[in-house]
């Protein structure tokens, strides 16, 4: 076992971790059960999580590594009482069937919308070309992405409608 | 990693390289860790992650127009870096590998390093001509350099060809020269799947014919392949569609091909004719634009 120091969902954490455990095993283990175990190879992006702003597959990075980063789940976002806007467009179109790949595909929405204000179908599809999902056949999310964008961009007091900008990213 | 007792992260190279040789055998070190963390190797007992070591600039290199990317830049780095710049086989391949969330993790360095069937950037890096940078910690404590070039790197896998206390630091690609362009494009199922073929190609023109031609193909069997055969075929001539067709027939002969359960030979062998074609006239297409 080593220490480990990190943020989860903007809160500091001390964690003991031993060598193997990777970020889905660690994040589960406290609770976090929006981090889902899927195909644990890195492929099907039921894991994703944010780690310092960028959608990493939790299932493949060894907790270990992380000292000093900053990781976000879904619970980071938003509730059900009170739903982040991307999780609110999710709704809305009905991007959710089973569920289980919608907290990954959300969190990539977030790294996506970080850094492409208004982005367009082609890099929607882009950003969840790491995201299996076998109920909704990807329409109704890529269309939640889209309005996700236009709530967002609402929310933080953007103007609608613009070309695409691209924000500075690390 | 059923075995594993220990995972550093050193500072320092220097840090990094002597706790591999105080190690061994029973240590590896830890690049973007998509392989490694999913080896079933009981031998790993002991991780040096190289994530802090300084790795990750990238840099102008020596040539005009070189990029000297370290070995730890991730592809999304990559990307993102070349995305201001005209696209060549390198931003088309960044741009390519597994799925976005992938380019996250994986490393330039461990992509060539773990080279595996359908990995891109070993066959850019053999069709532009790249170099690897290669470092050792000597036993006096000093440090010794060597350049390899690409095609010396991927003449066996580089997992074995590279001494004990090896570590690649650095790959050199030298720029698009006058008149040079090149692509990489792959065929895939689906968006995130493993390359079931894929084609590297630099072609030079000038005055309206080809005077140099590189073309690679991967994906096709254990590591790619330089088909020196199908490249000369395109010398002096020009480069219309009657050159290229036979060019690619020409690949599809001369390229090795394996079958597995994903595709038969005789399937692998028309997808490299296939693509072969549409990465020669993409790289065409922008050396066109770069005379």
């Amino acid at each position: 076992m080593s220490k480990l120091s990190l943020t989860i969902n903007g809160a500091p954490r001390e964690l003991e971790v031993e060598p193997g455990d990777t970020l889905l095993d660690t994040l589960r283990e406290l609770g976090y059960h929006g981090v889902k175990r899927g195909c644990e190879a890195g492929t099907c992006g039921s894991c994703v999580v944010l780690v310092d702003g960028e959608p990493r597959f939790s299932c493949i990075l060894l907790s270990a590594t992380l000292a000093g980063a900053s990781v976000t789940t879904v619970e980071g976002l938003g509730s059900p009482e009170r739903p982040h806007p991307i999780m609110q467009a999710f709704a809305e179109e009905a991007g959710v069937q089973c569920g289980y790949c919608v907290p990954g595909m959300v969190l990539s929405t977030k790294a996506l919308l970080e850094e492409v204000e208004r982005p367009t179908e082609h890099e929607v599809k882009e950003a969840l070309d790491a995201h299996l999902c076998r109920c909704t056949g990807y329409v109704k999310q890529i269309k939640a992405v889209l309005r996700a964008a236009d709530l967002v961009a609402n929310v933080d007091g953007g103007v609608g409608g613009g070309a695409t900008t691209k924000k500075e990213v690390g | 990693m059923p075995e594993l007792k220990a995972l550093y992260q050193p500072g320092t190279l220097a840090e990094a390289q002597s706790l591999l040789e105080e190690h061994g055998e029973r240590a590896r070190p830890l690049a973007g860790g998509t392989s490694l963390v999913l080896s079933k190797s009981a031998k790993v007992e002991v991780l040096v992650d190289l994530s802090r070591v300084g790795l990750d600039r990238i840099e102008d290199g020596p040539g005009p127009g070189e990029l000297r990317i370290g070995a730890m830049v991730t592809c999304s780095a990559l990307r993102r870096f070349l995305a201001a710049r005209p696209p060549t086989a390198l931003s088309d391949a960044a741009g390519s590998v597994g799925s976005r969330v992938l380019q996250n993790h994986v490393t330039v360095g461990g992509n060539c390093v773990m080279v595996y069937a359908w990995s891109d950037l070993p066959v850019v890096m053999l069709a532009l001509e790249g170099t690897f940078e290669i470092q050792r910690r000597a036993a006096a404590g000093e440090d010794t350099r060597r350049s390899l070039a690409a095609d010396a790197f991927f003449s066996g896998h580089p997992t074995r060809s590279l001494a004990e206390g090896e570590l690649v630091v650095a790959v050199n690609v030298p720029g698009p020269g006058s008149g040079q362009g090149s692509a990489h494009l792959k065929f895939c199922r689906n968006a995130a799947d493993q390359a079931l073929a894929s084609a590297s190609v630099r072609v030079e023109l000038d005055q309206g014919v080809v005077r140099q031609a590189r073309v690679v193909v991967g994906a096709v069997r254990g590591l790619p392949q330089l088909l020196s055969e199908t490249s000369d075929s395109l010398l002096g001539k020009e480069p219309d569609a009657q050159n290229l067709s036979m060019a690619a027939d020409l690949a599809g002969r001369e390229a090795k091909v394996s079958a597995d359960f994903k595709a038969s030979a005789e399937y692998r062998t028309q997808l490299v004719t296939t693509i072969v074609e549409d990465t020669l006239s993409l790289a065409l297409s922008r050396a066109g634009g770069n005379q």
